[in-house]
């Protein structure tokens, strides 16, 4: 069922691209992925916390 | 329905906002530019029945290019590649935004919501009306991108860049997707201030006795869903900001250097960009879009299965939990959409992890729903079906995840009609039979008629039929091979046309059994129709239920005394093999007998 | 004076009867610290409608931080794309790795701005905490004059001269920039240095108009709860927009 045509869509490409990514901006990735996730996981957080004042 | 208390419960409502026009309200007054949150619920209703009509003629109109291509569409000529993509975005934008979010989380959340929690009316009734006539112009926006020079944009809801910050990436690619942006900016905005309302409503304006631990399960949906939404949207308008930068200020947030677009090289500019941007923002939005879409049918299955087989829903507090968990960790899976985008292979262990570990509350809210109905003996009403149908599609749909959640098998998977049978059965089908569960449940909240039980029956059972006979057989043509976003599967010359060749016959089920699933859909409107044309009055509380939307004075307690809750829902007193329901606001004082009102599931 | 008045169980279930939670005719809230949490004093537990004076300013404040949350979280997407720009390069024809990031120097004006706009936050508490200057509000509230708002409304204007002030200065440094050719679309770090401040440019005038809005509340509105409402609101806006653009201003001098 693996077909050539299916490979054209496969993400060799892809994946040399991220090989080719420096470390600096691999590590930015990571610091902007953690900031979105620390920042939205805080809201979400004080969210329930204010709401268990309010019982 | 001019002489439905409902209807002279809403020009109540409006005196209590203030509007002070006794008696001389007039219709568009009371039912289009109002404060009401219920006339406000039954726009949006209708604003989604609409986009939903919109939305599935696009979908057939896409089977059939897509079956048989050489067809000539009246009025409009042969479908273009191009008319095909603009097929796609359009379906998935309407489906997406105008349907699956705004009918359970604003229209059933505005109609339902507060008289659940014991309210009078929502925290900010002026800003409920202002977001949903801001979503109002975000649909009329999107729709007329139709009719500008170009046509309608062409790069899917998603409107992945460098295509979509292209212009000449293709014809929908200039004002089309302009005004694409400009309606999802508005949405994102009246959604917002929606999400803002529905929280401060549910976390200041509960009636007394009304503690979170005896919240409908409805309403935890609802409230997280809300919370999503703030966080979501607001990340997806800076995403917006950023495209309509690349487009239109000569930046390159998304633009890599070297791009390639319709043979031209882009050379001009510093570009310095990476399309992974946008996929990393746009999913941070899209993951938590769709648990915002799929929520309120979780938490409305739960009791319904609870109330129709008179039995406590299962668990509880694990259920209120997993809501919550479902929430959060929606924040934290959207990587697993980029697997194939370039995404650092670290990153995608990690996503796939998170992914993966989203099963688990997932699989223990099933568990809660096969658990509350084991061996019960429940009244097969035309809403139980279709909440048995959410479930039913709801684990249909579900074991395909832990499956497109490894990166290696999605490799494979990714692009091809697997992922379109693994969300729609998992999101719009699902989702769908939550509403259809919502409408048949509350409709007579909505219109003070019940709905036909038996023409509700047939519309389940087409409806069930057709969406397995639709979506499962996309898995298989997927499995061979079949590509997303191809306008079309003939006429390839190489072994990919072999390939695609084999598929047809397949192709054609689909599309037989996508007209049957939307003929269905006429059973639905005639019954609706009908329904609203001569229906039977429903009695105050025709299912028994035990939440406070169904309270029996609640027309007069606009101006009358506030409900106090005394119980969590689904409470059932059982006597000789009898249940007998224990609604949230009856007096313990006032029961005839102190029966075991316990968690006990009484299986006598 | 009945300050601390608790309704007992009868005025309780009377005014159950009514839509009261329009602030008209009760207790307005103070900055007078009261309950201790004693017996059957916990307002949350009350009907609602009957919790408390600050019970109709305390779900628009909270209305106004879940808006803020959002806030955060667009500025906070628009700071992450920040980071990720500002290490991304790409090869050119000569398979060099290029990074085309330049930093664009922070115009001394936007020192100055900062500090006008940490001024305007002090003269917005000012008149935040005026509104609910106790012995104000009970005078007020026994129909003694309107002196809560003789009293707020010149810190609410000053506030909106600062604002002003901080927008013609932000508009001054762009034209510096502009004099020195760097522009929106010069350079990526210049990207993020309009894109940055134009966005916090545009909060501000939506704060703008929200100061605008509550010194007319001040003059027209004749309910003491709305004004306090309004200023309360307005306030709360206007310093997270402070704290917002420190700490975006912070990122843009020493983070490029």
């Amino acid at each position: 069922m693996l077909s050539t045509s299916s490979y054209a869509q496969g993400c060799t490409q892809c994946r040399d691209n991220a090989a080719a990514t420096p470390i600096a901006t691999q590590h930015a990735y990571r610091t902007a992925i953690l900031l979105l996730v620390g920042v939205a996981f805080g809201i979400g957080s004080s969210v329930v916390l204010v709401g268990r004042r309010f019982r | 329905m001019s002489q439905s208390p409902y209807l002279r419960r809403e020009s109540a409502g409006t005196l209590a906002s203030s509007v002070r026009l006794a008696g001389r309200t007039s219709p568009i007054r009371c039912h289009l530019f109002t404060t009401d949150h219920r006339a406000i619920g039954r726009l949006y209703l209708w604003l989604a029945l609409l986009s939903v009509a919109i939305g599935t003629i696009l979908s057939l109109l896409m089977r059939l290019h897509l079956t048989w291509p050489e067809r000539v569409l009246p009025f409009h000529g042969p479908v273009l590649p191009e008319d095909y993509l603009a097929l796609v975005t359009i379906h998935g934008t309407l489906m997406l935004f105008f349907v699956l979010t705004t009918a359970p989380q604003s229209g059933f959340g505005n109609l339902i919501l507060p008289s659940q929690i014991g309210a009078r009316r929502m925290a900010f009734p002026l800003i409920n009306a202002v977001s949903f006539w801001v979503i109002a112009a975000a649909l009329v926006v999107l729709l007329s991108s139709t009719f500008v020079p170009g046509g309608s944009p062409i790069s899917g809801w998603t409107a992945y860049p460098p295509l979509s910050a292209v212009p000449s990436a293709g014809p929908g690619q200039g004002t089309g997707i302009d005004l694409w942006l400009a309606s999802i900016a508005l949405f994102a905005i009246g959604s917002t201030m929606s999400s803002i309302n529905q929280l401060v409503t549910v976390v200041r304006m509960r009636c007394e006795g009304m503690t979170w631990g005896r919240l409908p399960l409805t309403v935890w949906a609802w409230i997280t869903a809300s919370m999503l939404s703030i966080l979501a949207f607001s990340v997806l308008l800076a995403a917006l900001l950023l495209l309509f930068c690349d487009r239109h200020l000569a930046t390159s947030f998304y633009l890599p250097v070297g791009d390639v677009v319709n043979g031209t090289l882009r050379a001009a500019g510093s570009h310095n960009g990476s399309p992974l941007l946008w996929l990393h923002l746009f999913w941070f939005f899209g993951h938590p879009e769709v648990y915002i879409a799929i929520l309120p049918g979780m938490g409305l299955t739960s009791m319904i299965l609870g109330n129709f087989s008179r039995r406590r829903v299962f668990a509880y507090r694990t259920m209120i939990t997993t809501t919550l968990l479902i929430g959060f960790l929606g924040i934290l899976v959207w990587g697993h959409h980029m697997f194939v985008a370039g995404l650092n292979p670290f990153a995608g262990t990690a996503f796939s992890i998170s992914t993966i570990a989203i099963a688990i509350p997932a699989a223990a809210k099933v568990l809660s729903w096969l658990a509350t109905i084991w061996r019960s003996r429940p009244s097969y009403t035309t809403a139980f079906l279709f909440s048995l149908g959410f479930v039913s599609l709801f684990i249909t749909g579900g074991l395909s995840g832990p499956i497109l959640a490894q990166p290696i098998l999605d490799q494979y998977l990714h692009n091809t009609f697997f992922v379109v049978a693994h969300f729609h059965l998992i999101m719009a089908m699902a989702g769908i039979f939550g509403l259809f569960s919502a409408t048949y449940y509350w409709f007579p909240l909505l219109a003070n008629r019940t709905l036909h039980e038996g023409l509700g029956r047939i519309h389940f059972v087409g409806s069930l039929l057709g969406a397995y006979a639709t979506f499962l057989p996309m898995h298989l043509t997927g499995l061979a091979g079949e590509p997303r976003h191809y306008a079309q599967l003939t006429s390839i010359p190489n072994a990919a046309g072999d390939l695609l060749a084999r598929t047809l016959p397949l192709n054609r089920g689909i599309t037989w059994a996508a007209f049957f699933l939307a003929g269905t859909q006429l059973v639905f409107l005639a019954n609706l129709l009908l329904t609203l044309w001569r229906g039977p009055r429903s009695s105050p509380n025709p299912w028994d239920a035990t939440t406070l939307e169904w309270h029996p004075n609640l027309s007069e307690s606009d101006f009358g005394l506030l409900p106090v809750v005394y119980r969590e829902p689904s409470q059932y007193a059982y006597q000789n093999g009898e249940a007998r329901a224990l609604p949230q606001w009856i007096d313990p004082a006032l029961l005839p007998s102190a029966p075991s009102t316990s968690g006990d599931r009484g299986v006598s | 004076m009945p300050a601390t008045y608790t309704p007992s169980k009868p005025d309780l279930d009377k005014s159950r009867l009514h839509d009261n939670d329009n602030g008209a005719g009760r207790r307005p809230p103070t900055d007078k610290r009261t309950g201790g949490g004693g017996e059957g004093d916990n307002w949350q537990s009350r009907p609602q409608g009957q919790r408390g004076p600050r019970e109709r300013l305390g779900r628009y404040r909270m209305g106004l931080f879940f808006a803020l949350a959002g806030d955060l979280m667009f500025f906070i997407a628009i700071v992450s794309v920040f980071f990720v720009a500002r290490t991304t390069g790409h090869f050119d024809a000569y398979n060099r790795y290029i990074n085309e990031w330049l930093p664009t120097a922070i115009p001394p004006v936007l020192w100055l701005n900062t500090a006008v706009l940490l001024l305007s936050s002090v003269t917005m508490e000012l008149a935040r905490r005026r509104m609910f200057h106790e012995p104000d509000v009970m005078e007020e509230w026994f129909g003694l004059g309107r002196p809560i708002s003789r009293r707020s409304a010149p810190w609410v204007a000053a506030t909106l001269c600062l604002g002003l002030l901080f927008l013609a200065g932000q508009a001054l440094a762009w034209k510096q920039l502009a004099m020195q050719r760097v522009f929106f679309a010069s350079n990526p770090s210049s990207h993020f240095f309009y894109l940055i401040t134009y966005t916090h440019a545009i909060h501000l005038f939506l704060g703008i108009g929200g100061l605008m809005l509550a010194l007319w509340g001040l003059y027209a509105s004749r309910q003491l709860e709305t004004r306090q409402i309004l200023v309360d609101c307005a306030a709360w806006y206007w310093h997270s927009m402070g704290v917002f653009w420190v700490f975006l201003f912070l990122l843009l001098a020493y983070f490029q």
